[in-house]
């Protein structure tokens, strides 16, 4: 049977009990991790620090040569330490140092103490030098996790209500069953109609490369034949919300002689009209999607920055004081 | 022309079948092998290609004249091959045998082809494959139709008609269909027989216009094409819209299989039971029901190669008067030892019959595949043999000394020789309710679950002495740990038990109040009906009763419907000697009267919140009713980062387990394909070593005597049995110096609830937000609750 090593509340200083199996039973935000127990303590942290600070400061301004600067700065390091162990726990799966959610609270609350601990440790003396720009790095690491966090709170549920209640995977059924239809509907008509709609489909465009998905842009587009000059002179045009297409349709359903060919082209405008709502979706999707892990790709680099103008800031400090 | 003439006939060319005609070579008995197919061992031709074939059960040694080894499938069979060429085993393929007829001494054997033979004894050794159906139309006999598929890779840009509407057609036509157009034909309009799992994926691929599907319809007629035409055949399809012809390159009918039961039964043998696995009635020396007709191999009930070639080899040995112990002998002897004291292994086990009732109507045969499949254990004085709370993966029989019963109530019961306990875990699938000590000179069988569940299903009377064990101890536990044994089986006799299929009612809203329910296993939920359909109120698990808080005094018809979510078992006793067993005891009214308060409020707390009941239907609809721990991911937390699936496979040689994007959501609570090690695992119902077990905390997982068969894969209704090559870890300096891994076998793999890492499931402790977690069937009223109020 499971046991939890004696060994690890001593590793992973912050961490009391979570075996990752007790009783924890509903689901549980890393937010609210157990009753916000490492907001609680963050709090209690920085409150601790602010009153020192207070009652300090009237005897001398405080700045990080006093004896409380130093402790402060201290504790700030070992906590931007800590924060950063989060990485390494994160990546080593088999971890009995409990679980990833009960980390994160403590990463997130304890990233924001940091923040009120090095401000009062550096007591507002700002310059243009390594020290400033350690604290800077911090600000900007910080802002990042701050961003994050938000992110990670209100994305998933807004990507819940904006693809109404399907995954993703529906939705890129049903884009390919609308595609299936339009091609149906399309083969009774004549030949150039049916190579625009086939153009309208192969060029319809979804996700693409890292700014494509954060724009969340619809690039999809569509090859305009040149019916003077022929084929080599054929223009690419942006489709975006399939309008081109769309346009396109109308204009043959309002030219339409015959009661079928009308009605099989109103069905087609339909269909197009559905296809660019989902289309809309899913680009929106991908978006969402990209911008929970975006943030990420600043808040790790940011945070390797920190770590070296740390290492550069007590280096400073202790060779040329 | 006069029939030829054997002293042995032996149907079928499979490693039983080949190691005993090997055999009759040897001993220059004159005999014949009748293989229905055109080459030897169907069964392992149509392994995959490549497949690793394992030479399970590990301790027992080989004894044939043919060689077997675990090697890929190619290898094997080339060994075989061999074997029947050195050893001059007379074989003739292509020769079904359809009748039998005559007697020891002067059996006479019709063949499909019309001929016929005579042979003074006969071995059966058909396996239980079955010979695949075939499409009975015009045509249905040309090359171009096929009854198995042996790689979906080998066809490309084919059209390809799959007929049937099972697990297997509806699997091949979804692998074909990657790279081929395909039209499925069934003769229904939908899947019945099929796994949930397989008709979504089929749906989709529907939807998704990945293949075609002709419902109602019908193969009329093959035949060639003509020369101009697409492809080289020509297939005519009838349906309810009328006939249409189709060009294709080729037909796959999967149609199931036509056991050899009803054959085998139509020459006089007899079997154990009527189930559909019973095995026939045999001796120890595989002798049936007909004299001079033994049957051995998988059609005997030994699942495994390495024992079918075994009773091959003895068979034979037996006929010419050379009587030799079963292969097994050493094995058994070696588990018997601690209870031997100087007698013969055969005494042993009668002696453990005698002392057993549950085992007393056993056959010899029967008896040492149990005591095979089982373990002598001598727990010191004062052991626990297991604790309450425990799931359990045995029962345990008292073979000598005794076992103290430790309940929370009541007097503490003692068993000796003879007993039985732990049948009650085995019945609900649930974990102990009471604890197990080990008393003075303890000497007990331990047995899986899956051997004695497959004796309880083929053996009646191990069936009915475990059922009537089971009433008296449930009700003395759960309902009258106070009273006299008298009472006790006063009411048991009177007792009955009622199996419900999923969906099944055991009672329904305005039904009279009569008898008094317990569960037994599964899980029913209770609902009342609303105009849009049951509106659930309540879950009862496995050990529960159910409605009491129906049965008040003045009560006289039920207010709500009781609905078996899984498979469920119940027990009943008739209301009135409830009454008056409830007048004359304090301690049971007060019982009563808490169950009466707890589940009037549950019932008032669901009716308020009816999302809540829907929610808990969404989750009962898809098993969560028999889960003893399932993966649930609150999809407002999710971020979709995959550590979850990441974490799997990086604790489980790469290949994860668990596939987070499918499965159903329902208001936001999304059920990814993952195992939910449920209470009566499906997988284990069959699998041929017994590689499936369960731990005390109930993880349910394969060991690595799994021989990669599929049967679990095909059981698990919920798909999350992956047949994976795992690839073995070779370390990087090893790799630098130039070994390369070796080639990996497929074998069954699927969530071990991360059974080695002391720190749980890495699934949940790798997730950031918080959004996986595991919970029990039992907290599912509880989730269902806090969602209904969560949900934005
Ligand atoms: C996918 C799969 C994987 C497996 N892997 C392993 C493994 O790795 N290791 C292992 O030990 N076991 C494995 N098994 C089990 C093993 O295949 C069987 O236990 C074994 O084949 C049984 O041998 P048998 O001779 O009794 O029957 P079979 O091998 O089934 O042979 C029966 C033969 O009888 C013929 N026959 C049937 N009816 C008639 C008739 N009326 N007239 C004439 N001939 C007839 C059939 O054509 C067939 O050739 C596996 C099973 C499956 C399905
Ligand atoms: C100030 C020092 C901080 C450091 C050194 C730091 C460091 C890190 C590191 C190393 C990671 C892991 C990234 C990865 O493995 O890909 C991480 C992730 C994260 N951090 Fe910070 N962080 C800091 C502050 C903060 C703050 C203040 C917040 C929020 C208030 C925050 C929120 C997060 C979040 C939400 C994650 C992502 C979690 C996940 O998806 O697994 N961090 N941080
Ligand atoms: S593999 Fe399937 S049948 Fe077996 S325990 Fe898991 S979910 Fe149940
Ligand atoms: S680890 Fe958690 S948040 Fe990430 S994909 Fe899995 S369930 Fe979602």
């Amino acid at each position: 049977m499971r046991r939890t090593s004696w060994l690890w509340p001593v590793l992973a200083p912050l961490r009391f009990d979570e075996s990752g199996i007790g009783p924890k039973l509903m689901h549980e935000s890393f937010i609210n991790y157990r009753n916000h127990r490492y907001g609680v303590f963050a709090v209690a942290l920085c409150l601790g620090a602010v009153v020192t600070s207070l009652i300090d400061s009237r005897r001398e301004p405080q700045n990080g040569g006093t004896w409380l600067g130093y402790t402060l700065g201290s504790i700030a390091a070992l906590l931007i330490c800590y924060l950063a162990l989060y990485g390494v726990r994160r990546r080593s799966f088999k971890s009995p140092a409990g679980s990833a959610a009960g980390w994160l609270s403590a990463h997130v609350y304890l990233g924001v103490a940091v923040l009120c601990i090095a401000t009062l440790h550096c007591g507002f003396q700002f310059g243009w030098n390594v020290h400033t720009s350690a604290f800077v790095l911090m600000l900007l690491v910080s802002i990042s996790g701050c961003w994050g966090v938000y992110v990670y709170a209100r994305y998933p549920g807004l990507m819940i209500r904006q693809r109404g209640n399907s995954s993703r995977e529906t939705l890129l059924e049903q884009l390919s069953t609308l595609d299936r239809r339009a091609r149906l509907l399309v083969s009774a008509l004549d030949e150039r109609l049916q190579s625009y709609v086939e153009e309208a489909i192969r060029r319809t465009h979804l996700g693409g490369g890292v700014w494509a998905q954060l724009r969340g842009r619809d690039r999809s587009t569509i090859l305009i034949p040149d019916a003077l000059r022929g084929p080599p002179f054929a223009r690419i045009v942006s489709n975006e919300g399939q309008h081109v297409l769309i346009q396109r349709l109308a204009q043959e359903h309002a030219g339409a002689h015959e009661a079928s060919f009308a009605a099989k082209l109103q069905d087609l405008l339909e269909v197009a009209s559905e296809k660019a709502v989902l289309v809309g979706k899913l680009q929106k999707d991908i978006q969402l999607q990209g911008l929970l892990q975006f943030w990420l790709y600043c808040h790790l680099p940011l945070c390797f920055g920190l770590l070296a103008a740390l290492v550069i800031h007590v280096l400073a400090v202790f060779l040329y004081r | 022309m006069p029939d030829l003439e054997f002293d042995v006939a032996i149907l079928g060319a499979g490693p039983a079948g080949l190691s005993a005609a090997a055999r009759a070579a040897q001993r220059k008995l004159s005999h014949i092998v009748l293989e229905a197919g055109a080459r030897h061992a169907n069964t392992i031709q149509q392994y995959q290609r490549r497949k690793h074939v394992m030479s399970e059960p590990g301790l027992l040694p080989l004894r044939s004249d043919i060689a077997f080894a675990a090697g890929r499938r190619e290898a094997v069979l080339q060994g075989w091959e061999d074997g029947i060429r050195k050893t001059n085993a007379q074989i003739r393929y292509q020769a079904e045998v359809t009748a039998i007829s005559g007697a020891k001494g002067a059996f006479r054997l019709a063949l499909k082809d019309g001929d016929a033979l005579r042979a003074g004894h006969v071995i059966m050794a058909l396996g239980v494959q079955g010979n695949p159906r075939r499409l009975e139309v015009p045509g249905g006999e040309l090359s171009c139709v096929q009854t198995a598929l042996e790689s979906a890779d080998a066809y490309l840009r084919e059209t390809i008609i799959v007929v049937g509407a099972g697990d297997a057609a509806i699997e091949n036509a979804l692998a074909l269909a990657v790279q081929n157009r395909v039209i499925l034909v069934n003769r229904g309009a939908d899947f019945p027989r099929a796994k949930d799992s397989n008709v979504t994926r089929l749906t989709r691929a529907l939807d998704a216009g990945r293949l075609e599907c002709s419902y109602r319809a019908a193969v009329k007629l093959i035949s060639a094409a003509a020369a101009e035409s697409a492809a080289p055949y020509q297939v005519v399809l009838g349906s309810p819209e009328g006939e249409r012809t189709v060009d294709c390159h080729r037909v796959i009918a999967r149609l199931g299989a036509i056991a050899p039961r009803r054959f085998v039964e139509s020459i006089g043998v007899r079997f154990l039971d009527d189930r559909t696995d019973a095995i026939p009635d045999l001796s120890p020396q595989y002798e049936s029901s007909v004299p001079g007709l033994f049957i051995i191999g998988a059609l005997a009930g030994c699942p495994l190669i390495k024992q079918a070639m075994n009773q091959g080899y003895e068979v034979i040995e037996h006929l010419s008067g050379n009587p030799i112990q079963p292969a097994d002998h050493p094995v058994l002897e070696a588990k018997l030892r601690p209870l031997l004291g100087g007698r013969e292994v055969a005494a042993t086990l009668d002696l453990i019959q005698d002392r057993v009732p549950t085992f007393a109507g056993l056959k010899a045969l029967a008896m040492r595949e149990l005591v095979l499949a089982s373990k002598i254990v001598t727990p010191r004085k004062g052991r626990r043999i297991f604790a309450r709370g425990d799931y359990s993966s045995s029962v345990f029989h008292v073979l000598q000394g005794q076992v103290q019963l430790e309940a929370d109530a009541g007097e503490p019961m003692l068993l000796r020789a003879g007993q039985l306990f732990g049948e009650m875990s085995l019945i609900s699938g649930r974990p102990h309710e009471i604890g197990a000590v080990a008393g003075p000179e303890c000497m007990l069988l331990e047995t899986p679950h899956g051997t004695i569940k497959k004796l309880a299903r083929t053996e009646a009377s191990v069936r009915s002495y475990i059922d009537r064990v089971f009433v008296v101890r449930a009700l003395r536990l759960l309902l009258l740990p106070r009273a006299r044994a008298e009472t006790i089986h006063a009411l048991a006799v009177r007792a009955q038990i009622h199996s419900i299929s999923a969906g099944d009612t055991l009672f329904e809203q305005g039904d009279p109040i009569d008898r008094l329910y317990l569960l037994r296993s599964g899980s029913v939920t209770l609902s009342r009906p609303t105009r849009s359909g049951d509106g659930p109120v309540a879950y009862c698990a496995a050990g529960s009763f159910v409605d009491v808080a129906g049965c008040v005094p003045g009560a006289r018809s039920r207010t709500v419907t009781a609905r078996a979510t899984v498979a469920a078992d119940a027990l009943s006793i008739d209301f009135e000697s409830f009454s008056e067993l409830l007048s004359s005891d304090e301690a049971l009214q007060r019982k009563v009267q808490v169950e009466q308060e707890q589940q009037a409020a549950a019932y008032a707390r669901m009716k308020a919140q009816p999302e809540a009941g829907d929610v808990l239907s969404f989750l009962m609809s898809h098993g969560v009713g028999e889960a003893t721990n399932v993966l649930v991911i609150d999809e407002q937390l999710c971020i979709g980062c995959d550590q979850c699936e990441k974490a799997c496979a990086h604790t489980h040689e790469g290949v994860s387990r668990l596939n987070r994007r499918a499965g159903p959501s329902f208001y936001s609570l999304h059920l990814p394909t993952s195992c939910r090690h449920c209470e009566h695992p499906h997988c284990m119902r069959d699998c041929p070593p017994n590689a499936i077990h369960r731990l005390p905390d109930g993880e349910v997982f394969i060991d690595d005597t799994c021989i990669g068969c599929g049967n679990c894969e095909e059981s698990c209704p919920y798909g999350v049995i992956q047949m994976a090559e795992v690839p073995e870890r070779v370390g990087i300096v090893q790799r630098l110096l130039g070994r390369r891994p070796a080639e990996a076998a497929k074998t069954a793999v699927k969530c071990d609830m991360c059974k080695d890492l002391n720190a749980g499931p890495a699934c949940v402790s790798a997730c950031p937000t918080g959004a996986a977690i595991r919970i029990h069937a039992e907290d599912v009223v509880a989730l269902a609750r806090t969602r209904a109020s969560a949900v934005r």
